[in-house]
């Protein structure tokens, strides 16, 4: 694990929470390395296609086709780690804040 | 107070559920343990026990389609029921596919028994068109609709968009072997996900042609009244207002694609400000959701009726 930082993993969840209009959940009922789909936050093939879109205009990164999304979308920490990987456009910001 | 704002509601009845949802299957059954009026009808009139999933009859409980489309039907019966008898308010009943049949119900167009007859009736004409002709219907996630027609131009074989649920959210449906030549297409062009989903006849395709007269045949026999409330169609956003007209429509659907995103974006434009999804599950919540963020969708479920 290399580059994730905290702030990361938590716009990763507020993301999630915006993106998909979970309303009656907050950042910290969010597990970091819980699973995303199925059990977990029990997310589904069209939230999945929601985040896609999310990811794209929040840091610029695009997940090409279904196994790379399997992979990315296994937890929170997977997607923060895919962003970092992929030289996602808010991560330098990010980290210069901290 | 189910209302949640100034604007109109539309209430949304869902398609055939794609799994047994997990309240369900776990009891023992036999026409006991049925804690509302809509199941014990069920269990008298069609010979259903949802408690434990099965049709007396062994020959219909063979078919899980079968079962799956009664539930479905029960399960937004009930929700209605119960937003219903808690206050809720509606301007609009729409539908997405098999929804059709709790729809005409809740919009008074027929009862709730003929409901459950058409349901299950049409349900088994459409078991043994897929046993006669094999097909199947796969949802795409993630293709845009140009690559998704040339995706269907590209296979030798039938397959045809079946769904057009949002801008990136499709249902492919064909006979088997070009149905997974278009699973195969799709995942190699990008789609996010693609999910083969249970069906055995190849649903809102030029291939249901075949089944037109029997489901009119069968379609004869029951009373349609006008619709109390203003019913839109999940093909062209168009009220359904003429028992003809829906005795055609309900003929037509099964061989026609389902326009959900148009559907929806008609009731956008009758100011609809708030969706309520009848059933326990969340999938119409979530493409409306895709199709207009600002707009509110719920899904309002069975939770304390079963």
């Amino acid at each position: 694990m290399t580059g994730v930082t905290e702030g990361l993993i938590a716009d990763v969840k507020k993301l999630i929470i915006e993106r998909l209009k979970l309303e009656e959940i907050a950042v910290e009922d969010i597990g970091t390395d819980a699973p995303l789909f199925g059990e977990g936050l029990g997310l589904d093939s069209i939230d999945a296609l929601e985040l896609v879109i999310g990811l794209e205009k929040e840091y610029g990164v695009s997940i090409p086709d279904a196994e790379v999304g399997k992979k990315v979308f296994q937890s929170v920490r997977a997607i923060a780690q895919y962003i970092v990987d992929n030289h996602g456009r808010e991560v330098a910001a990010a980290d210069g804040a901290s | 107070m189910v209302r949640h704002n100034a604007g109109k509601v539309t209430l949304c009845f869902p398609g055939q559920l794609s799994r047994v949802p997990d309240e369900i299957g776990t009891r023992s059954g036999g026409g006991y343990n049925l804690p509302h009026p809509f199941l014990e009808k069920a269990w008298e009139k069609a010979g259903f026990d949802l408690s434990s999933f099965f049709f007396q009859r062994e020959e219909e409980d063979r078919y899980l389609n079968l079962k799956l489309q009664v539930t479905s039907y029960l399960l937004s019966m009930i929700a209605f029921d119960r937003y219903r008898r808690k206050g809720g308010k509606w301007d609009f009943i729409t539908e997405h596919s098999m929804g059709i049949y709790a729809a005409l119900v809740a919009a008074e167009a027929v009862t709730f028994e003929d409901g459950l007859k058409i349901a299950k009736g049409i349900g088994l004409i459409l078991e043994q068109a897929g046993e006669k002709r094999p097909g199947g219907m796969a949802a795409v996630i993630g293709l845009e609709a140009e690559e998704i027609k040339r995706i269907c131009a590209e296979v030798p074989g039938a397959l045809y968009v079946a769904n057009v649920n949002g801008s990136r959210h499709f249902v492919l449906s064909g006979d088997v072997a070009s149905l997974e030549r278009g699973i195969e297409l799709s995942l190699q062009r990008g789609a996010i996900s693609v999910n083969r989903l249970t069906f055995t006849a190849p649903l809102h395709s030029p291939l249901l042609e075949s089944i037109t007269e029997d489901v009119r045949e069968f379609m004869a026999g029951f009373d349609i009244q006008p619709p109390q409330t203003r019913l839109v169609g999940h093909w062209s956003g168009k009220y359904l207002i003429d028992p003809d007209e829906i005795r055609d429509f309900l003929v037509e659907e099964l061989h026609r694609p389902v326009d959900w995103e148009g559907c929806v974006q008609h009731l956008l434009s009758q100011d609809v400000t708030c969706f309520v999804e009848m059933g326990p599950d969340n999938a119409l919540t979530k493409l409306i959701r895709w199709i207009d963020r600002d707009v509110k969708a719920l899904s309002y479920g069975v939770q304390d009726a079963l």
